[in-house]
């Protein structure tokens, strides 16, 4: 057999791209070996998308949160909007982690200080919402309780093509969180064989650390270089990064995003029901149960580590609702309601008749300024009179 | 399956050691398979049209062959060039034509109805009807016609150059099926070095440099005549690496096989005259425009009017054939023309022993390398423009001089993503170095020291290019821009 393999090892060890081949490999099980003594922070990422900016925030945040404040596009618009509109100064949305407002009306409800910290990022599904939880919300930065505003659309966005792909869950995962759904998130053949690609060969799985330090060294050259010192800011034309970032990971700069205060005379009702035409089409009953199961594990997940968590059914228009496939929404908010009671969590539903006028919105979703204002002041008084009325350990403790 | 994609990087290996691990016999059948597997994954109902056309050529070729007159042999040419140009129209022309017809008919008030249904191109049917066309020909001017079906279906169908060519002739592609190749070590060293190679061009050049062209060319009314020439010139890199990109990956994983496909580039951009970048450019394109249409409408041994005739019809044409649509048609037309203008330069040239003895000088030949740069970068334009109206304002901006009036900033072009490291931070670093590099290849190439290293500095450089590839490949990645032909 020797003798066999012999000619064969001879041949190849005259390969060129062979060696190159080992030499790889070796510098792979280098890698793999020598990984823990590089001095890696992983919250560095070489794309800084919204959930990045959160991130720092929370972590150099001189105080813990009391609150947490969950949720997509829609949480997003009411917590800028309305504290743009309530402090009467533009919000920048890289910098803004915090309800103003909230913590006011809280504050002055009962006569003490609260601290918040929102985690409200656009295109937020409830996958996302247990990824933020499981790898941020316990330990040191644990909160008391965490406010979820949730909408069908977390829970059904039929242009989502897996949990894995959101960059909410990506960042998750870089940060070393989400192993025990590592594979159920990778819902394709070709996303698991990625994954486990990434697992067997150290240099795949830390790309991102290479792309990092190759745009640090990057930067430092081109500021020795160059005239321009800050390189983070964004000056390129809006519709050119656009179309860019169509292909290119999220990534915000720290001017990117301005939310100005409410003006009425100023308001424009956008139409934008044939968006959620497209997300709300072809309901995927597999891709909701999936939703509901990670909504589960947050509430499970919350429970266990003795976190309150009040979810918040957002307020829409008739006519967006009425886009959902016939029946949805009210077995949806059965659902929801049975999970909350499973797990001991407050639902408070502002999504009722007459409590969002079309006045309160920007669009058949997104509330406006003067929206983000109500929405905070309604959910101060319900959250008060529902932890009140449970009358058990929660946000208001 | 997109060259740059895991699927491939799957496909290709387990297709390599099935074929050398196979028995010879059924090297060939395996290679078919594998062929058609790889045409399947994108619609696998157009695999019909690919067998359909096979059986189509391969019968017309024996009868051509066989026909014991020549008006016998005409009828089978020409109805089996008929049946492939009818097919290429179909799927690629109709909605041009019908559009074009209901544009032209519009002022006398007749109305054309658009096409009720839609047609999707078909990946890489240009390419395969072109190999057909010059089989039926080739074997009508006296070509051995191929025997075997098998082999036939194979030349056609060959999987790394199935979509995006280079357009083979099958009297140098078939009988290599027929003297079966044995393994070798250096089949193996030079199809990964091509493939490693074409890969980096494409994830690492090409693609950064995507991002950064198509801003520009979509929303060319916020630039100045200056950004808009920098994004020519992106535009000039991102075709040549991408296209070049593909067609070194198609080389490698032929090579692979032991197969030998013809080269399609020998840097273009070093081209000191329109007609030599055309030796230069997609060469296996222009060499079979020169055979099978500018030579059969009369070529250059006719009058000169005629010649230019046949110049500009065979150019415009030729841009026809990469997309239906006015800019390539006109972009074809350009080229024409500025063949037409070259063949007048040469004339002036002939006739005035001064200009002839001064343009042999080093500085002019530099001088021609950047002025034929230029003049291709202004036919970039017409290809890359996403419609006839923007492409005409992109180039007034880029030719008025008071647009460069008012430079924008190094930042405004300063893409946001990090995640792409050749453009990001800035293109101006980008493109000098580009264009330094082609130089220098054109050097090496020349002095023939490329083809001198050593192994241990090959091995190295694929090292080097499969780490960079690894790690810094994107997740998404825009297809080849010569698929959509």
């Amino acid at each position: 057999m020797r003798g066999k393999l012999a000619p064969i090892f001879k041949t190849f060890s005259h390969s060129y791209a062979l060696w190159a081949v080992l030499a790889l490999l070796v510098l792979d099980c280098f890698i793999r070996f020598s990984v823990a003594y590089w001095p890696i922070d992983h919250f560095n990422s070489p794309n800084r998308s919204w959930v990045w900016w959160a991130v720092r925030d929370f972590r150099t945040a001189a105080n813990k949160p009391d609150v947490v404040l969950l949720g997509s596009s829609l949480m997003m618009a009411a917590l800028h909007g309305g504290d743009a509109t309530y402090l009467n100064q533009p919000q920048n949305v890289a910098f803004h982690h915090r309800s103003r407002i909230f913590e006011d009306l809280l504050t002055r409800q009962t006569g003490r200080e609260f601290n918040t910290f929102a985690f409200a990022l656009g295109g937020q599904m409830a996958s996302d919402a247990y990824a933020l939880t499981s790898t941020l919300l316990h330990g040191p930065g644990q909160p008391k309780a965490i406010i979820y505003g949730i909408a069908p659309r977390d829970f059904m966005d039929n242009t989502l093509t897996s949990p894995a792909s959101t960059e909410t869950f990506r960042y998750m995962t870089r940060l070393g969180g989400l192993t025990d759904v590592a594979w159920q998130s990778r819902t394709s053949f070709w996303e698991q064989l990625e994954y486990g690609f990434a697992r067997v060969s150290s240099i795949y799985d830390h790309r991102l650390d290479f792309v990092y330090l190759q745009n640090k060294y990057m930067k430092g050259i081109l500021k020795s270089l160059t005239a321009f010192k800050n390189l983070d800011e964004v000056h390129t034309p809006f519709p050119l990064r656009k179309l860019a970032l169509l292909e290119l990971p999220e990534d915000q700069g720290p001017n990117d995003l301005l939310i100005m205060p409410f003006k009425r005379e100023e308001h424009k009702f956008i139409d934008n029901l044939n968006e959620y035409r497209m997300r709300y089409r072809a309901f995927k009953p597999k891709l909701f149960e999936m939703q509901l199961s990670y909504l589960e594990r947050m509430l499970r997940f919350c429970k266990e580590h003795g976190t309150a968590v009040c979810l918040v059914n957002m307020p829409l228009t008739e006519e967006n609702v009425q886009l959902m496939p016939a029946g949805f929404y009210d077995s949806y908010k059965q659902r929801i309601e049975r999970l909350a009671t499973t797990y001991n969590a407050t639902v408070i539903d502002l999504n009722t008749p007459g409590l969002f006028g079309k006045e309160y919105f920007a669009d058949s979703v997104h509330m406006n300024g003067a929206g983000g204002m109500r929405f905070f002041k309604v959910l101060a008084e319900k959250t008060t009179i529902s932890s009140l009325a449970l009358g058990r350990k929660g946000i208001l403790q | 399956m997109l060259f740059n994609s895991i699927k491939y990087a799957i496909f290709l290996p387990l297709v390599v050691l099935l074929f050398w691990t196979c028995p010879q016999r059924f090297r060939v059948p395996l290679l078919l398979i594998a062929s058609y597997v790889f045409y399947m994954s994108w619609r696998p109902i157009y695999l019909l049209l690919i067998i359909g056309l096979t059986l189509l050529n391969y019968f017309a070729g024996l009868l051509i062959a066989s026909a014991k007159t020549q008006s016998r042999k005409k009828t089978w040419l020409i109805l089996s060039v008929v049946a492939n140009l009818a097919t290429l129209a179909y799927f690629k022309y109709a909605y041009f034509f019908d559009e074009s017809l209901a544009a032209a008919l519009k002022p006398t008030g007749i109305n054309v109805p658009a096409i009720p249904f839609e047609i999707v191109l078909p990946l890489g049917i240009s390419f395969f009807v072109f190999e057909f066309i010059h089989y039926v020909v080739d074997v009508y001017r006296g070509g051995e016609p191929v025997k075997s079906f098998t082999g036939f279906s194979l030349f056609a169908s060959f999987f790394p150059t199935q979509i995006a060519g280079p357009i083979k002739r099958y009297q140098d592609f078939v009988p290599q099926f027929l003297t079966q190749p044995k393994f070798s070590i250096d089949c193996l060293d030079e199809g990964m070095s091509l493939i490693l190679t074409g890969l980096f061009k494409k994830v690492m050049i090409a693609d950064n440099l995507a991002f950064f062209v198509q801003g520009g060319f979509a929303n060319p009314n916020l630039f100045t005549g200056l950004d808009l020439w920098l994004f020519t010139y992106a535009f000039a890199f991102q075709i040549y690496f991408d296209f070049s990109g593909y067609t070194d990956i198609a080389r490698g994983s032929a090579k692979l096989f032991g197969y030998k496909v013809p080269i399609n580039f020998n840097l273009p951009y070093l081209a000191a005259s329109i007609a030599e970048f055309w030796h230069r450019w997609h060469i296996s394109l222009s060499t079979w425009l020169r055979d099978y249409l500018f030579i059969p409408l009369g070529g250059s041994r006719c009058h000169r009017w005629l010649n230019y005739r046949n110049l500009f019809l065979t150019m415009t044409l030729g841009g026809l054939w990469h997309g239906a649509s006015m800019h390539y048609l006109l972009w074809g037309a350009f080229h024409g023309a500025m063949l037409i203008v070259h063949k007048e330069f040469q004339r002036c040239k002939d006739a005035i022993p001064l200009l002839s003895s001064l343009m042999k000088s080093k500085i002019a030949t530099v001088a021609s390398m950047l002025f034929t740069f230029h003049v291709v970068c202004i036919g970039w334009v017409f290809f890359r423009a996403e419609t006839t109206e923007s492409c005409f304002a992109i180039l007034r901006k880029m030719l008025f001089i008071d647009t460069m009036a008012k430079p924008s900033t190094a930042l405004v072009m300063n893409l946001p993503s990090i995640n792409y490291p050749l453009i990001y931070p800035s293109i101006y670093l980008l493109l000098p170095l580009l264009a330094a590099g082609h130089v220098l290849m054109g050097y090496l190439d020349k002095n023939g020291t490329i083809a001198r290293i050593p192994k241990p500095f090959k091995a190295a450089w694929c090292f080097a290019l499969m780490f960079i590839v690894i790690t810094f490949s994107p997740d998404k990645s825009p297809r080849f821009i010569y698929f959509q032909f």
